[in-house]
């Protein structure tokens, strides 16, 4: 018996998706120094002042692509289920803050303007679609 | 802190070590005890003599400390089991160091072991959602690092290259090393891709071993001339807004950090032990991979920021060079066994300031320098004198 296969995030919370369609990664910010935090802090107090307020905030979608590498190989342990071989890096957002991220494309520069998307990372076992955030180059970059 | 004219001196008085290299027949209490019992016959002190007992490990699990120490005879004395990442051993040496420079007890032995899990390793150094999403593939990790790096400081990927060939050269003179045929630029080169930029030859290979060390006050040293004083040990975490991606700490943008727990580490060790990087002959780096050992000479203060290349390059970082780095081949060529390396490096700091490392041996050695990076992260400078 087939059931409706579903896609579902790899973890709740991390993302939303706007009604334009365009993705949101979900952070805070501290009321007292504003910086930013991703994810979402669970507990409201700042690491970097120790303030007790803070707000949630949208963040993204455009960044720039600071540095990356590439794994051909994936970790051991079993959490990871995505493909191989995969390329992360460090995105700088336009808000100012810098967040790991998987890179979706086949050749990337350092500086590049790159946009967040919601891709899936793999099928499940059940047969459903896992989601997950990553950066594009932007259609318009050289 | 108390200030350290306070602290009475302390000595490393004898020190051990086992081969280092792969043996999956073999249990890591063998070689952490065969290192133990090398230790007290160097040091000449009796097992009785010992009052206490730090063990550091990364993947051993509960009470793997005590384990080793039952092959050597249990005397009821308190072991403790320090999981502090690749810097366990370190962290391990220096708390027997402030016990005994505290006056707490007279005699201990440190020791650091490690029989890795074969494959990639399950890291739990890094948070779930980062887990399922791969970023704990310490390789592509140091692959950033190792992009940043060549981008601020101009290295080229030959320079990089060249920290390989020197320590693959300097283990092939030790040894108790796992790697000991020397491998040329092109070798390094054409290795395998594991993580762009970085190649198979880039990367330090782990290994199974254990390293040992007795440490005692004064007036405990058997053999005076032999005893090799700990000028101090300093161990740091990270900072807010520092960068480090292999130690799990992205950046902050807004406020970045105005230091890095290298720089720390090492300007609170030379305020500690009342030396500087010209005062230091022999100096183990951490070259988890070549790069590293070429951004751990900026941090640490032996030459400007982007200088360390040229230092690869005019081969002064070679056993005959002005600043000797790895002399027994560092993590590159020694291996990797994760809890022991930090010690690993300290045998090798003992046994050059005592003359005796053989055909890797530096003139004059007098003062040394020890760093050990972890995830964390930590960063542990220890220097020792003659």
């Amino acid at each position: 018996m087939n059931k409706e296969s579903k896609t579902e995030p790899f973890e709740n919370g991390m993302w939303i998706v706007k009604e334009s369609g365009e993705p949101r990664l979900l952070g805070s910010e501290c009321v007292s120094c504003r910086e930013l935090f991703f994810p979402r802090k669970k507990r409201e107090f700042c690491p970097r002042c120790q303030g007790r307020m803070l707000q949630p905030i949208e963040l993204g979608p455009n960044g720039k692509l600071v540095a990356f590498s590439v794994a051909e190989k994936g970790p051991g342990g079993g959490y990871y289920h995505g493909p191989v071989p995969y390329c992360y890096g460090l995105v700088e957002l336009d808000e100012g803050i810098k967040i790991k991220s998987h890179l979706k494309g086949t050749s990337f520069r350092l500086n590049e303007r790159v946009k967040l998307i919601v891709d899936i990372l793999y099928t499940n076992q059940e047969g459903n679609r896992i989601s997950f955030y990553c950066f594009e180059p932007c259609s318009d970059n050289q | 802190m108390i200030p350290k004219w306070r602290h009475r001196d302390v000595y490393v008085a004898g020190v051990g070590i086992s081969k280092w290299g792969y043996y999956p027949d073999v249990e890591c209490n063998e070689y952490a005890s065969e290192a133990i019992i090398e230790s007290l016959h160097d040091a000449d002190i009796s097992w009785r003599d010992v009052e206490a007992a730090y063990c550091g490990s990364v993947y051993q699990g509960t009470g793997c400390g005590h384990r080793a120490i039952k092959e050597v005879g249990l005397t009821g004395i308190p072991i403790v089991n320090v999981e502090n990442a690749c810097s366990s051993s370190s962290s391990a040496f220096r708390l027997g160091y402030q016990n005994v420079a505290a006056e707490i007890y007279d005699v201990v032995l440190v020791f650091g072991m490690e029989k890795n899990p074969r494959g990639p390793i399950a890291s739990n150094a890094f948070d779930r959602w980062e887990l399922e999403l791969g970023f704990s593939l310490q390789p592509a990790n140091y692959g950033i690092e190792t992009q940043k790096y060549m981008m601020k400081s101009g290295a080229s990927i030959e320079d990089i290259s060249l920290v390989t060939v020197k320590n693959r050269k300097n283990a092939s003179l030790n040894p108790n090393a796992r790697f000991r045929t020397p491998v040329t630029l092109d070798e390094v080169l054409s290795s395998r891709v594991i993580s762009n930029p970085l190649r198979l030859l880039h990367c330090c290979p782990l290994a199974d071993g254990a390293a040992a060390a007795i440490l005692c006050s004064q007036n405990r040293l058997r053999n005076r001339s032999r005893g090799v004083k700990v000028l101090g040990s300093v161990l740091t975490t990270g900072l807010y807004g520092e960068e480090y991606i292999p130690g799990g700490s992205v950046g902050s943008v807004k406020y970045p950090a105005k230091s890095n727990l290298v720089e720390l580490s090492a300007k609170e060790a030379y305020e500690l032990c009342g030396v500087g990087p010209s005062d230091i002959d022999v100096l183990q780096l951490y070259d988890t991979v070549s790069a590293s050992e070429l951004w751990d000479l900026e941090d640490l203060g032996f030459c400007a920021e982007g200088q360390a290349p040229k230092l690869i390059r005019e081969n002064e970082l070679s056993i005959s060079g002005k600043l000797p780095v790895n002399t027994d081949g560092g993590l590159m060529g020694r291996g990797h066994p994760m809890g022991a390396t930090g010690l690993g490096q300290l045998f090798e700091i003992v046994i050059q300031l005592r003359g005796e490392a053989g055909k890797r041996q530096v003139e004059k050695a007098r003062i040394g320098l020890a760093h050990s990076m972890g995830a964390g992260p930590n960063s542990c400078v220890t220097i020792l004198g003659k």
